[in-house]
């Protein structure tokens, strides 16, 4: 239980030091790039202590769609905090976990059932409903 | 524009997760080696956008850097050795809401930025989501 809350403490002060770079003016490149040394620097030391480093073209490829991806991604919801609450931006990212339910649909045939699919339905719904609302920002 | 980025936000950080994914179909004995890579590639992608860009990091944004990508792996980390213990329909609906109400009320106590009604009956149905999703 205590590497749950840990997990979830983790990830939230990420949340929260990622509103305060923006909040501060830092460089959103700048940020991202020495996050991913950190990333890289203690990724290296657990594969050497506790793991190999087993290298494959597949594994490479992957790892290369994922890494430009989650890059541009992170551009993104640093962009994304200048226009609006953290809060309402870090949920609609951690929505991002249905695409790869819908990819697992189309990919590996695996078929949601009747409760997943009203959770994928309500994404959008989500979303929607976590856009500042711009009458109350104008009101503001 | 909130739209905007957050859109293609969504979108990228749900196709690396679909490659998360895909490096564990791959096999159990590669995710480290993924993750090692992964982190390398995006590495690579932020200095080749810095020097594109001509830009210099600063120290501040070093130090702040370099503290969320060890919460982010730290976190990662934790989520293992959280999902060897407990059955992932109980992890990842509890941690993902725990998350996103941490994220929210802590957002409010510090910059005091109060949701409007609208966005926490967002933040509600995303959490409903995210719990269907986990079932």
């Amino acid at each position: 239980m205590i590497y749950l809350f840990l997990s979830v403490f983790f990830y939230a002060i990420a949340a929260l030091l990622y509103k305060h770079s923006n909040q501060i003016n830092c460089d959103k490149l700048s940020i991202i790039a020495a996050e991913r040394i950190s990333a890289v620097v203690l990724m290296i030391l657990f594969i050497t202590f506790f793991d190999s480093f087993k290298p494959s073209l597949d594994i490479t490829i992957i790892a290369f769609i994922g890494g430009i991806t989650i890059f541009i991604s992170r551009v993104a919801l640093l962009a994304s905090l200048k226009y609006g609450k953290i809060s309402s931006s870090w949920t609609a990212v951690n929505l991002s976990v249905v695409i790869p339910v819908i990819a697992s649909i189309f990919f590996w045939n695996e078929i949601p059932n009747s409760k997943q699919m009203i959770g994928l339905f309500l994404v959008p719904l989500a979303i929607f409903l976590l856009q500042e609302d711009r009458k109350e920002k104008k009101c503001g | 524009m909130w739209l905007k980025y957050i859109f293609i936000s969504f979108l990228l950080c749900g196709i690396s997760d679909t490659t998360w994914k895909m490096a564990g179909e791959a096999g159990s004995d590669y995710v480290f080696t993924y993750l090692l890579l992964f982190h390398i590639f995006a590495l690579v992608s932020s200095i080749i956008a810095i020097i594109i860009r001509n830009k210099k990091i600063r120290k501040i944004e070093f130090y702040l850097g370099a503290i969320i990508g060890f919460t982010l792996i730290a976190g990662g980390l934790c989520s293992l050795k959280a999902i060897l213990v407990l059955p992932g329909i109980v992890f990842f609906p509890v941690a993902s809401c725990a998350s996103l109400f941490l994220v929210t009320v802590l957002a409010n106590l510090i910059w005091k930025e109060k949701p409007t009604i609208r966005q926490i009956a967002g933040l509600i149905v995303a959490c409903a989501s995210i719990i269907l999703i986990a079932l």
